[in-house]
């Protein structure tokens, strides 16, 4: 399977401290890719220094074979890299459908000239807006598309973002922690949208998530992050068993 | 006790609780509020130490009403709450966090007695006494927080999922202090969506649905109601 994301030897330093140390990692298309570790292992500085976040400190990033290190984020997220936060942050003046419609990038009316002239963009906005639908429809929340962002739950926040990246046309989501306070109903069913975009629309997901009870079933291969380092990588059997694993990420 | 009666909450004209009432003993007795995201958890404890509308009902804290004092005496009560955000100060370091936590009392060899018998009670915390806070990992931030409301030896504390965001190792260290907090008989309160670890700790459980609360009891006989299936997604 085509290799989407690819980091070699990526490194991100504070002062003295090793948060990013030489990561080598591949995210395949069409597959849920998990990556776990300790608080305070890196994962979190891992994303943000492979979507132009922070600037890495040497090693390089490959976004389908073309190299995107030290891109800066806007231009990461046109080609198709699009990553959520661990708290959401949505346009809180608006509703469920208008906080996924501005995520689409395509806005002809948006034009000084164009906004005069009715016909050059009704046909798209049109278009953009039977789009956003399908999108709200996909990630389960027909129910909610008019009610204010702010009225949802915390889980129902994350399908939203979920859907903001679907919106923008992203080939490979990040999620730092998708699931994070969401009661365990809702966080299954959150793991079984994202299931869903990879194997109907074929999209690719790379995941920050601690609560392996969940999210391990949709895993397909697994990444362990200690102190910087990549310290074990394999599927899903491979890891439970891994004894520094279980001593370092369990506790056991 | 902490005894919470026909209380009735929300912001401003949102109505979010109603009739909702609990009981909690003061010799460490851990209660655990469990219910889906939005029906109104957060709020109830919330509204417990005065931050939320309360529209009717009572609140008392031993012979003290809660509704009745303002917030900085609520503090004063014996009542922490650990809140879910901003619950350290970022730029200080971890003992200073904790003279903070202590910032009521007057002497200062008092101060460093305390930090020392908190440090006793949480001892995680100890090898990170020097460091910044904003350098702590979500785990140990947690542990700095709880220490901080331990400076003012609370008699009960109210922790809105303290385990959110943590990893396993770092979730076992809280368990380990929620349960030594209970030996040392302070009573805790706790939203957790994490049953696994949570329910075996607690003496009583209470479901919240959409703002009311549909059970409390003894945490064996959670299992029996429904609303908890469709909570789990299992009904």
């Amino acid at each position: 399977m085509e290799v989407v994301l690819y980091l070699e030897k990526l490194k991100k330093y504070f002062g003295g401290l090793k948060a990013v140390d030489s990561v080598t990692l591949k995210v395949r298309k069409k597959e849920i890719i998990l990556l776990i570790g300790p608080n305070g292992s890196g994962k979190t500085t891992l994303i943000n220094t492979t979507t132009g976040y922070y600037k890495p400190d040497g090693g390089r990033v490959f976004f389908k074979n073309e190299e995107i290190t030290g891109w800066p984020m806007h231009k990461i997220y046109n080609i198709g890299v699009v990553r959520s936060f661990q708290l959401s942050s949505p346009f809180k003046g608006l509703n469920v459908l208008g906080n996924i419609l501005v995520a689409n990038k395509e806005n002809p009316g948006e034009s000084l000239i164009n906004c005069l002239h009715r016909r050059k963009w009704i046909k798209t906005e049109e278009k953009i807006n039977k789009k956003a639908f399908e999108v709200i429809k996909a990630l389960g929340l027909q129910q909610y598309w008019d009610v204010p962002i702010t009225s949802l739950s915390a889980g129902h926040l994350k399908l939203v973002e979920i859907g903001r990246a679907l919106m923008a046309g992203a080939e490979l989501i990040i999620l730092d922690e998708p699931i994070c306070g969401v009661n365990p109903a809702l966080a299954d069913k959150i793991f079984t949208y994202i299931n869903k975009l990879k194997v109907e629309y074929g999209l690719t997901f790379l995941i920050v998530e601690h609560r392996l009870d969940i999210a391990l079933k949709y895993a397909d291969y697994i990444y362990v992050l200690n102190q910087g380092k990549i310290i074990s990588e394999g599927n899903v059997e491979h890891i439970v068993n891994d004894t520094q694993v279980k001593k370092i990420y369990m506790g056991e | 006790m902490l005894n919470v009666s026909n209380l009735n909450a929300g912001y401003g004209k949102a109505q979010v609780l109603y009739n909702i009432n609990l009981g909690c003993k003061l010799d460490g007795e851990v209660v655990t509020i469990i219910g889906p995201n939005g029906s109104g958890k957060t709020t109830f404890l919330n509204s417990i130490f005065g931050l939320v509308d309360v529209f009717s009902g009572k609140i008392t804290f031993g012979n003290i009403s809660l509704r009745d004092i303002p917030l900085h005496e609520v503090v004063k009560t014996g009542l922490g709450y650990l809140r879910q955000e901003s619950n350290v100060f970022e730029t200080l370091s971890v003992e200073e966090n904790l003279k903070m936590g202590g910032a009521s009392i007057k002497k200062k060899k008092e101060v460093e007695e305390r930090i020392d018998e908190v440090l006793s009670s949480i001892p995680f915390v100890k090898p990170f006494l020097l460091r910044r806070a904003s350098t702590l990992s979500g785990g140990e931030r947690q542990l700095v927080a709880l220490s901080m409301i331990l400076m003012s030896r609370p008699k009960l504390i109210m922790l809105d999922e303290p385990t959110a965001g943590l990893a396993p190792v770092a979730i076992k260290q809280v368990v380990k202090v929620i349960e030594r907090l209970k030996d040392e008989n302070i009573s805790l309160i706790i939203i957790e969506q994490n049953l696994k670890y949570m329910l075996d700790l607690s003496d009583k459980s209470c479901l919240i649905v959409s703002g009311r609360n549909v059970f409390t009891g003894p945490s064996d006989k959670l299992s029996e109601q429904s609303d908890l299936k469709t909570y789990l997604g299992l009904g």
